[in-house]
């Protein structure tokens, strides 16, 4: 028999909610100063630790 | 008269204000999609909150046309509905004809160069048997996750675990064997690189459409070429604001590392995430990283979509047996993704849009995994 669940969406987004202030309180503090422009382009690489697509250690050779 | 007008004047009322509420639902979810890029901008910068609002256009342009690239394939693979399957090389051209001049231009800028190795195609392969029992791949559990679709819930944990599984074992499987990423731009050039992948797509295109099936579309109407523009724009995007193209699996493996480290297990030795760079994502915030920015605004997006048409929280009745199947199919698809550097967004999508040779490989192995998936599927007593 098919049921809809709608507490669902709620208890996951309320959990979505939870988790993002949980890890906001135990990160480094964010350093205003330090953020990178708006746009990347033009700007530098991305600033961030990674993509999927990234090896832990990418061969230089294309 | 007024006896025999009233049930309907009533069934009229409810439908209206059943309407009203979904409209006045979606607006709500709009409001919380604008504040949550107001909220974003001011913690972590004006970068973290455009990606934020591209986030929220792929949810919204995948839950509103039902862009499914597990079911685009599996539809041709069952009953030969090519429509599904070419909509998405329409994505990809789309994104690749701004992204190619982009990173001849910009070698600053990063494609999604995945290195040609035994990982990617084991990966490949079983991620895309896994999708087809999951009914979803990284953008579909993510937004039917979003929208509120039970079975994409119970899938989501399972694969945010498995991608960061995958990631901490990623450098044993590298050993197996890799050769470096090769990306065409370097190789070929941007205009050659255009001609070689747009002549590719439009030949697998046609071979699609020479061979459908006579059954009417899954997708009606012109929604998805709509969605596989509005995809390909918005993942072009994407690479001029974030540096790197549209990826998906990363940010969940972060979430995944990040529960472990709050439950007191210490990843600073791992061979992944021990590295420094993902050290230090590991300790700052999740909204810092690009991937799992765009990865919440998918979320809401799809969840705003799906309220506005009132198709939020869909009924679904599994039995026990193909519950688990979808679980442990999560699993395989976080970890599989892992090994294959990308989904069908990181690697087949943005990798073939950014002209790496990877995702054509990861294309070719992860639709032989579909072909078992599917029989897997009905196997399980899954629909189609």
């Amino acid at each position: 028999m098919k049921r809809r669940l709608p507490w669902l969406i709620a208890l996951f987004w309320a959990a979505v909610v939870v988790l993002l202030a949980l890890d906001w309180r135990a990160s480094t503090p964010h350093d205003r100063f330090a953020e990178p422009p708006p746009l990347a382009l033009s700007n530098g690489p991305a600033a961030d630790a990674g993509h999927c697509s990234l090896a832990p250690a990418t061969p230089s050779s294309r | 008269m007024a006896g025999t007008l009233n049930p309907s004047f009533r069934a009229a009322a409810v439908q209206t204000t059943g309407l009203g509420l979904r409209r006045l639902t979606g607006s709500l979810l709009i409001c919380l999609g604008l504040a949550g890029f107001a909220a974003i901008t001011w913690l972590v910068g004006w970068r973290q909150g455009l990606l934020w609002l591209i986030g929220l256009g792929y949810g919204v342009l995948l839950a509103a046309a039902a862009f499914g690239f597990t079911t685009g394939w599996r539809v041709w693979i069952t009953r030969r509905d090519p429509k599904g399957f070419c909509a998405q090389f329409v994505g990809i051209a789309v994104a690749m004809l701004i992204s190619v001049p982009l990173l001849a231009a910009q070698p600053m800028l990063q494609g999604a160069d995945g290195p040609l190795s035994i990982s990617l195609l084991v990966g490949a392969f079983v991620f895309g048997a896994a999708m087809q029992v999951a009914d979803g791949c990284g953008s579909g559990t993510l937004y039917k996750a979003g929208l509120g679709h039970p079975v994409s819930l119970a899938v989501l944990p399972a694969f945010v675990f498995g991608s960061f599984l995958g990631a901490a074992q990623i450098p044993a499987w590298l050993s197996l064997g890799a050769l470096p990423p090769v990306n065409l731009v370097q190789r070929l050039g941007a205009p050659e690189t255009l001609v070689v992948q747009l002549s590719a797509l439009a030949l697998l295109a046609a071979l699609l459409w020479r061979f459908r099936g006579t059954q009417p579309s899954r997708w009606r109407g012109q929604a998805v070429w709509w969605a596989a523009v509005g995809l390909g724009l918005l993942a072009a995007a994407n690479l001029a604001v974030a540096g790197q193209p549209w990826g998906i699996v990363y940010g969940l493996g972060l979430w995944g590392a990040k529960i472990v480290q709050a439950l007191g297990i210490d990843l600073s030795h791992n061979a992944f995430w021990g590295l420094p760079a993902q050290q230090a994502q590991l300790h700052a915030t999740v909204l810092a990283d690009n991937t799992s920015v765009t990865d919440l605004g998918l979320l809401l997006g799809a969840l705003v979509a799906a309220s506005w048409k009132g198709k939020a929280g869909p009924a679904v009745g599994l039995p026990a047996r193909q519950w688990l199947a979808s679980v442990i199919a999560g699993l395989l698809l976080g970890y599989s993704s892992r090994l294959a550097f990308g989904c069908n967004i990181g690697a087949y999508f943005s990798g073939i849009a950014t002209g790496s040779l990877h995702g054509w490989v990861w294309f070719a192995c992860a639709f032989a995994g579909s072909l078992v998936g599917v029989r897997l599927r009905h196997r399980l007593g899954m629909a189609d």
